[in-house]
């Protein structure tokens, strides 16, 4: 602490009163930056320690670690059930969500400014929609259309989620195409497929798959508009819910780790994806 | 006779309201270097991109050696086109980016790789085919996008301003280049560019265009000296344009009278009837300034003046004169023809009748 750089007060006073003032504002801001730091992380943590260990409680100290509660969790035949709806709509949140995305912000940078403006305001939109209100809303238009609550009414719904979020990530890519690449293409003889697959996609598919890993990275964790579309159905966020009405077991502190690890590994390989330019 | 490489036949063009070009018409030869130059807006970029086929024109129709291809998509037309700032594919490096258009056409690799580098050898990159599109300089981006235009073997190139992100010795140096590349392919080059000298130095024919429509066909020689326009003369080369009334013609010798009392001779490239309000213009290295003789008044196609600045430029002086009311005009000497001149002293004006050209007044 001694060496550290002491910011003087402009105030007046003999240097060493300045200088202890000033580092107890240090102080102060550490223990500030430390309390909300714990804040945001503890209840992470907590959940992902307690996890691994022995006692069925959450409590101190820690006796021993375990991977029992995991072992418990994948071998509840609700659990793997969950998990293979989960991870279907994941992947089928993310393809749709791409497709429609990609091929949106291909249309719309096409369009003039002011259209193209409006279109990707209005895209982004659902976005600032709550959960809650989105969810309510598709139920009561699924039930309106007579279509039964299930997994379908689900992906709908995580699709729309997702999309906005796919919409921004791609039209940022975009930003920067030299959209004469593709005319460049097509003067040399490709087909506006063969365009397709030579050239815009190899050149934007790292841009692709981040905005997929991102679409799936929203579902995984989707539960408010899930809850009220996906009927009798589950998904682990569902069966966590459920879990958790029946108190709270070390279990249910496996599953929210396995989905805490797959949603950082996702969004990670998603700004990796993103940050890399062609 | 063989029909013509590219002919455009009542080409005309319109956004909306807008008339980007105005039922154009244009023959370009079979192995001649054609640039429409023009300044930005008037319709020569959307003209290359109608002849390419990434824009249909609203009226006319358009011709590539005999074959109408107005209806013809741009992937299966006998064209190709060098983009701005070269459009290189990222993702390829520079051998398969110039031979990106003979693997879709199914060619062997063997096949491909000596045409490549047949063409990396014409445009001068040899050995650097195996470098990705970012680690070139900015000309030798724009040569791999020659390259690979020209190795689809077009019956017509096209070129979009190719040198206009290059900086101006760059500039100079490629121009002749391409110059060069064009002769030696005899190919057909058509060459959009807004500037002068590069449409100057590399042109067999120079298509003046403002507007949407096409306001001069020529030789750069004739473009240059005979204008049609004031526009042209304006546009190409640099020109003192002096504003009169047409006061007699005879056959195509025009005298202009320039304001109280001056007159100045000129040919006209069109008819132009007497009592009429015309533009004399002259080329400032056709100007001819000497010291008064005195007490002498100026002789018949000889202007009376004061001068009224004298900037040394290197390659030649600029001077400026005031040749009666309101009649500033400047010339291009070299050093020796100024020694005697001075700020203030008196001088005579000429140029010879046929440097200057008399043209009709926009609008009128």
């Amino acid at each position: 602490m001694g060496n550290e750089v002491v910011i003087r007060p402009r105030s007046s006073g003999s240097p060493t009163d300045g200088e202890r003032h000033g580092s107890s504002r240090h102080v102060l801001a550490r223990v500030f930056i430390a309390v909300v730091m714990v804040y945001l992380f503890a209840p992470v943590i907590v959940t992902v320690v307690f996890s691994f260990t022995t006692s069925p409680r959450l409590s101190l100290p820690i006796e021993g670690l375990t991977l029992e509660w995991y072992w418990r969790a994948f071998s509840d035949p609700l659990f793997s059930e969950a998990l293979i709806h989960t991870v279907i709509l994941a992947i089928v949140t993310g393809a749709v969500a791409v497709a429609l995305g990609v091929s949106f912000c291909f249309g719309v940078a096409r369009l003039g400014p002011r259209a193209r403006g409006a279109l990707l305001v209005a895209s982004l939109a659902p976005a600032a929609v709550p959960a809650l209100v989105f969810g309510i809303a598709l139920a009561l238009f699924f039930n309106a259309l007579g279509r039964t609550q299930g997994l379908v009414n689900a992906a709908l719904g995580h699709i729309l989620v997702a999309l906005p979020f796919v919409v921004l990530t791609i039209n940022a890519r975009l930003a920067t195409f030299d959209f004469s690449m593709l005319e460049a293409a097509q003067d040399l003889g490709a087909s506006s497929s063969r365009t397709f697959w030579d050239i815009t996609f190899p050149i934007i598919r790292p841009s692709i798959l981040g905005a997929g890993l991102l679409a799936m990275a929203l579902s995984i964790d989707e539960f408010v508009v899930t809850w009220f579309n996906v009927g009798n159905q589950l998904t682990v966020p569902v069966l966590i819910w459920g879990l958790l009405r029946r108190g709270i077991s070390p279990s249910i502190n496996a599953l929210a780790t396995v989905i805490l690890t797959s949603l950082i590994v996702l969004v990670v390989m998603s700004n990796l994806l993103n940050r890399r330019r062609a | 006779m063989n029909p013509p490489a590219v002919e455009v036949r009542g080409v005309g063009k319109r956004f909306g309201e807008h008339v980007a070009l105005d039922e154009i018409s244009l023959i370009v030869h079979e192995h001649e270097f054609v640039s429409l130059l023009g300044p930005s807006g008037c319709g020569k970029t959307t003209l290359l991109r109608i002849i390419s086929g990434f824009e249909r024109p609203t009226t006319g129709r358009v011709f590539v050696h005999g074959e109408d291809v107005t209806a013809v998509a741009p992937d299966r037309r006998p064209t190709n086109i060098v983009f701005q700032r070269g459009a290189l594919f990222p993702h390829m490096n520079v051998a398969e980016n110039v031979g990106y258009s003979l693997k879709l056409r199914g060619w062997s690799k063997d096949r491909i790789s000596n045409q490549v580098d047949e063409m990396l050898a014409l445009v001068r990159l040899d050995g650097l085919g195996h470098r990705g599109p970012t680690e070139l300089s900015g000309g030798q981006v724009q040569r791999a996008a020659l390259a690979r235009a020209l190795a689809a073997e077009p019956r017509v190139l096209l070129l979009d301003e190719p040198l206009s992100a290059l900086d101006l010795k760059l500039r100079q140096h490629m121009a002749l280049e391409l110059r060069a590349i064009q002769r030696k392919l005899a190919a057909t080059f058509v060459y959009v560019t807004h500037d002068q000298t590069e449409a100057l130095v590399m042109s067999d024919r120079i298509a003046v265009m403002n507007q949407g429509r096409i306001v001069q066909v020529g030789t750069p020689r004739e473009v240059y000296t005979r204008p049609a326009s004031v526009f042209a003369s304006d546009f190409i080369g640099e020109t003192n344009l002096l504003p009169g009334t047409v006061e007699s013609v005879s056959g195509q010798e025009v005298t202009i009278a320039l304001g109280s009392g001056v007159v100045g001779r000129a040919i006209a490239p069109a008819l132009l009837a007497i009592g009429t309000r015309a533009t004399l213009s002259v080329r400032p290295e056709s100007i001819r300034v000497r010291p008064a003789d005195n007490g002498g008044s100026p002789g018949a196609g000889q202007l009376a003046g004061t001068i009224r600045e004298i900037a040394y430029l290197g390659s030649h002086v600029r001077v400026e004169v005031e040749a009666g009311e309101g009649i500033a005009l400047w010339a291009e000497l070299r050093d020796e023809e100024v020694v005697q001149l001075r700020v203030g002293s008196a001088v005579t004006v000429s140029w010879s009748t046929s440097a200057a050209s008399a043209l009709a007044n926009p609008g009128s």
